[in-house]
């Protein structure tokens, strides 16, 4: 490195030591001393990574300029060799990424941990609570800077078990638990896809390091991104089915990706994981943890723009998946699930702008980083504002709320902003990415894309519209709505500085840095007839919205609802994709394949064994009857065993 | 000088004797004490000599081998008797389990530690018989010294059946001396002729050590006697009497039969193989916990003939992962018997079942003896698990994989019995009526000691690389 590095990056192993540190203290020592001190503690140590973090920032935004951009592991380690150039560093990877990811990551965390610190507060296991979260952002700053393919999976799966125990962290409720199994079922079957993706790409990543020669590794993404590299490995030709074997590598690869970032059809787990507490869903399952999908392909995007076929897969499901979530969203009632599509949809947005971007144009992939750093803000905002309403209100159901607006005013002036910027209005940040990734769209071609952007920009709108007049509007259903009052300061305090964060993101000017390929994608200018065709359909849906639900009753609602009559029963039930996977699950993967081999393994494996064990007890029995006590019976066999040795040694000689 | 150690623990025998009689009932607890401290100085002795030389013409001698097998014996006896210390001071709570005439065992025990040290050094045929027989008479008393039916019966057949033994064995060793007029083993060696007469020589001979070793199909004594005689001497049993057969084994192969070594493979691996199983399924149906370990004991001695294989590829080897495994082996079946003197001395149980919640009872205790039978059964990081590697490993170089294969089958089925009490130490609950009872300080000690030692032998590597570079010394300098 011939650029003089800063404090912050010749040290950048403190990014992980931090938060990893934190975890093991908080979790062995504090946690069972003091619960209190446990939820302090692991607060004040994500709130100095996300410092560390702005440090690391500052000093490569000041670098970068210079180096033009240039993606470099400052701080690893080996950790294993299997092989010469097959060995895994531990290590962090600094480009403009994963410092935008570094900085997303630690400011969410350290904000929901403070919204915690009111949010949970007096819940029985509090201490737990804070040591996973901890573990979770340690685990989510590994992925981040994973500067190969193992550290990612390794971290990857670190990410899904704490994102699992919290889900479950409500143990003693059935739901809870189901949800959390769901979760982890389900993204470690897409994992698979994932590991294997690995493999193959390690093993032709291998093949290519012997040729081109020199010491790099075989898993490492500086490695696996070099322009070389990629073409060697687009030119090894068919694998499976005709399938190139780079494409195939890089859909297996987005299968690991599509799970995490609830992609259609592996959505199904995020709805259900709203049975965590809510400052968790607004943390990993909608600003960080879910578009870790979205980064593995950002990451990896190179190699996609190389194989093509495989970013034509990114791109159809992403827009496929906003469009049916965005339209699930709209019949929901539990306030988190909502939000749930809604992050569904809009990590949809995220993929096809991804899918949409090309060598030749490459805004997209500016557009999806743009995208995802705003949403992370405003999404992180929308589930903070309704776990203060939840915490208020004591139910998700957004019909059992109603006329919050007056005795929460601080919650809805900050949901209020959450939801213009999602709905994409100027001055707020959704507006700016959201005209990006839509201009990506059209700019490339993709006019059926560009069209299912738009349509799903204006359905955003309207649900979201419809759950904050539902919340906010008109006036209380219920006992519980009328006799809320605002959250204490120390939850509203995150919530100030996200709705801040909501209104300036979309000024940062991302395009700057984050870019790919020289030269292209210079940072964006406003496009008029995309703005304009993008808040219309904002303002669409939020007037739409505002005739139906903002007076609120519900009067017109269920008049709307009947007059849809079967149509929306089926959107109503999530289009019965869960009810479809118990069905292929329960009665055809349990009766056909499950069921012949639990009884081969209770039959043929478990009787094996236990034929084993009770041939070895008889064979002790018979041993035991040689036992009779009787020294002349003793005697015998020891003279005949003498007889038989000294024949034995005889006729061996 | 260098029968120094024989002579301190002779001496202290005879000391006990006088100061049994000078010191009044009161003060008489000393007198293990004086026992455990004559052992002490006998293996700093051991310990401090030189490595090789030799006594009396050639008909004592000493080498790194030996050397090895008195520092293994000497900790043998002195551990055992530390554990027995509280019986013979009439602590325990079991009346009685308590152990009559103090300095009498102690004297007793000591002669028979002097025969085994004897038997190390000895490189004639009659220093050889002479001091076998003085480390197995005293045996007989020992194994008899309850004087109920149980012990008495006990004492009885190892008599009758070691009288066998020494039989077999003398007149073995007779027809030998009568082939080629030679009392010095290493002589013998050099003036055999294979033939019929001697074939019967070595068989007889081999029959004999089998019952010192507990080979299988001369075992069967092992189960009644280790059953009968007071827990104490069933664990001095278990592993000096062993560590003496191990000593005969070793001057029968490597001295007198030296130049067949290529020829032993075969019966040497059959055997093995026979005593390993048979004492390892033998195990699993037992419910005392003296005959589960009799057994367990001749399991280990089938793993410890391993020790004698492998003669052509790497020379020696063999013989520091037998030494290895028999310190590990008395370290931690002492650690184990530790905890069963303590169990039976206090409440008079030795049943299986009688263990079942000591988790909850005795923390400390359970984990001793869950870290013991570990170690038998040969769990890593344990030493146990170490030793039987180097052995296991022993065979596979001298191609014998079948039996590697059969040796590791075996340690799975000795898991079953082992875990059996760890299962009921630990999963089961204590029974009603059980509650704590007392550990005295010298017990407490004696398990700390041997239940860290069966940790450290296996964790740190030195240990076995003393043991194997000392050896391989001895092998240059003699055999090979």
């Amino acid at each position: 490195m011939e650029y003089e590095l800063g404090f912050a990056l010749r040290n950048a192993w403190l990014i992980l030591a931090i938060p990893f540190l934190s975890f093991l203290l908080v979790g062995l020592l504090v946690r069972p001393l003091s619960e209190k001190a446990a939820g302090i503690i692991a607060t004040l140590a994500v709130f100095a990574s996300a410092a560390f973090a702005y440090a690391m920032a500052a000093e490569f935004l000041t670098l970068g300029a210079a180096t033009g951009w240039k993606t470099f592991v400052p701080w690893s380690f080996e950790w294993l060799r299997f092989q010469e150039r097959m060995a895994v560093h531990i290590g962090v990877l600094v480009d403009p990424i994963s410092i935008l990811l570094l900085v997303v990551v630690t400011t969410v965390s350290s904000l929901v941990h403070l919204y915690s610190l009111g949010y949970m507060h007096g819940e029985a296991g509090f201490g737990r609570y804070f040591t996973f979260l901890n573990l979770f952002t340690f685990s989510m700053l590994g992925l981040v800077t994973a500067p190969n393919l193992l550290q990612m999976f390794v971290c990857w799966e670190l990410v899904g078990a704490s994102s699992f125990c919290l889900i479950g962290f409500y143990f003693d409720r059935p739901s809870a638990v189901a949800a959390s199994k769901k979760a982890f079922i389900v993204t470690r079957f897409a994992d698979l896809g994932f590991l294997l993706g690995i493999l193959i790409l390690g093993y032709f990543g291998y093949q290519v390091a012997g040729e081109v020669g020199g010491t790099r590794q075989a898993f490492d993404f500086l490695f696996l991104t070099d322009p070389v590299v990629m073409g060697k490995l687009n030119a090894i030709g068919a694998g499976i089915l005709g399938i190139p074997v780079l494409t195939l590598a890089l859909c297996l690869v987005y299968m690991g990706g599509a799970g995490k970032s609830a992609m259609f059809p592996l959505h199904v787990w995020l709805p259900d994981a709203m049975e965590g507490p809510t400052p968790v869903s607004a943390l990993i399952h909608a600003a960080t943890m879910v578009v870790a999908g979205v980064y593995l392909v950002a990451r990896l995007f190179p190699l996609f723009a190389t194989s093509g076929d495989a970013l034509l897969v990114v791109g159809y499901i992403g827009a496929f998946t906003a469009l049916f979530a965005a339209v699930i969203a709209c019949t929901q009632d539990d306030i988190k699930r909502v939000l749930a599509y809604s992050t569904l949809s809009q990590l949809g947005y995220m993929m096809f702008a991804l899918g949409v971007a090309s060598v030749e144009h490459p805004l997209g992939y500016t557009a999806s980083m743009f995208h995802l750093f705003t949403h992370a803000f405003f999404k992180a905002l929308l589930f903070l504002g309704a776990g203060s309403v939840i915490h208020a209100v004591h139910s998700n159901e957004i019909w059992r709320m109603g006329g919050l607006r007056r005795k929460m005013p601080v919650t809805h002036l900050t949901f209020a902003i959450a939801t213009l910027a999602i709905a994409g209005i100027w001055p707020f940040a959704g507006f700016f990415s959201k005209d990006e990734v839509l201009a990506a769209a059209l700019g490339s071609g993709h006019y059926g894309i560009f069209g299912i952007g738009l349509l799903v920009a204006g359905i955003t709108a309207f649900y979201m519209s419809r759950i904050y007049f539902a919340a906010f509007w008109g006036g209380a259903r219920t006992e519980g709505a009328s006799h809320a009052h605002e959250s204490p300061v120390i939850m509203l305090i995150p919530l100030v500085v996200l709705a801040v964060l909501s209104v300036v993101a979309g000024f940062f000017p991302i395009g700057e840095f984050v870019r790919f390929g020289a030269g292209h994608g210079a940072p964006h200018g406003i496009n008029p007839a995309i703005a304009a065709a993008g808040t219309f359909a904002g303002v669409l849906g939020i007037g739409l919205a505002w005739a139906i639900y903002g007076s609120g009753g519900t009067a017109r609602a269920e008049a709307l609802a009947r007059a849809f009559g079967g149509a929306y029963t089926v959107v109503r039930r999530k289009f019965y994709v869960d009810e479809l996977y118990l069905f292929v699950t329960h009665k055809i993967i349990v009766r056909f394949v499950a069921a012949p081999i639990a009884w081969f393994d209770r039959a043929i494996v478990d009787g094996g064994v236990n034929l084993s064990a009770k041939g070895g007890r008889l064979f002790g029995f018979a041993l035991g009857s040689l036992q009779t006590g009787q020294v002349q019976a003793y005697g015998s066999w020891f003279a005949g065993g003498a007889v038989l040795l000294v024949l034995v040694l005889w006729g061996l000689q | 000088m260098l029968m120094l150690p024989e002579l301190i623990v002779v001496v202290t025998a005879f000391a006990l004797l006088v100061v049994d009689l000078l010191v009044s009932e009161r003060r008489k607890p000393i007198l293990p004490m004086i026992a455990l401290a004559g052992i002490a100085a006998a293996l700093v002795a051991a310990w401090m000599l030189p490595q090789s030389g030799q006594l009396l013409g050639g008909r004592f001698a000493v080498d790194s081998v030996s050397r090895w097998f008195r520092i293994i014996f000497l900790i043998a006896g002195g551990l055992t008797i530390a554990v027995s210390a509280d019986s013979l001071n009439g602590r325990g709570a079991f009346r009685p389990a308590a152990l009559s005439s103090r300095a009498e065992f102690c004297l007793i025990l000591l002669f028979n530690l002097a025969g085994m040290l004897f038997l190390a050094g000895a490189r004639d045929l009659v220093t050889l018989y002479v001091s076998l027989e003085l480390a197995t008479i005293p045996l007989f008393l020992l194994a008899a010294w309850r004087r109920d039916v149980e012990s008495s019966e006990a004492g009885l057949k190892y008599v009758i059946l070691g009288a066998l033994g020494s039989a077999f064995l003398l007149y073995g060793l007779g027809v030998l001396y009568g082939l080629t007029g030679e009392m010095r083993l290493e002589a013998m060696s050099g003036a055999l002729r294979a033939g019929p007469a001697f074939w019967l020589g070595v068989g007889m001979v081999v029959a004999g050590v089998g019952f010192k070793l507990t080979l299988v199909p001369f075992h069967l004594w092992a189960a009644d006697v280790y059953q009968g005689a007071p827990t104490q001497v069933t664990a001095y049993l278990s592993v000096a009497s062993k560590g003496a057969g191990l000593a005969l084994l070793f001057h029968v192969l490597y001295r007198i039969l030296a130049p067949l070594a290529p020829h032993w493979d075969g019966v040497i691996a059959v055997l093995a193989a026979l005593t390993m199983t048979v004492g390892n399924f033998a195990a699993i149906v037992q419910k005392n916990i003296k005959r589960l370990m009799a057994f367990s004991a001749i399991s280990q001695a089938g793993y410890l003939l391993l020790g004698f294989l492998g003669h052509d590829g790497a020379p020696g080897r063999g013989v520091a992962a037998m030494l290895f495994y028999l310190l590990v082996y008395v370290v931690t079946n002492l650690a184990a018997f530790a905890v069963i003197i303590w169990y039976s001395g206090e409440t008079g149980r030795e049943k299986i079942e009688d263990y079942r919640g000591l988790s909850k009872t005795h923390p400390l205790m359970a984990l001793a003896m869950m870290v013991a039978l570990f170690g038998l059964a040969g769990i890593p990081p344990l030493a146990g698990f170490v030793g039987k590697f180097f052995l296991f490993s022993v065979a596979s170089k001298a191609g014998l994989h079948w039996l590697v294969g059969l040796a590791a089958i075996n340690s799975t089925v000795s898991l079953y019995y082992y875990l059996g009490i760890v299962r009921r130490m630990y999963i089961e609950p204590a029974g009603a009526e059980d509650r704590a009872v007392r550990v005295s300080p010298m017990l407490a000690t004696v398990l700390a000691i041997t239940t860290l030692a069966s940790v450290i032998l296996g964790v740190v590597p030195v240990f076995f690389e003393t043991i194997s570079f000392q050896t391989a010394d001895w092998l240059k300098g003699t055999l090979w």
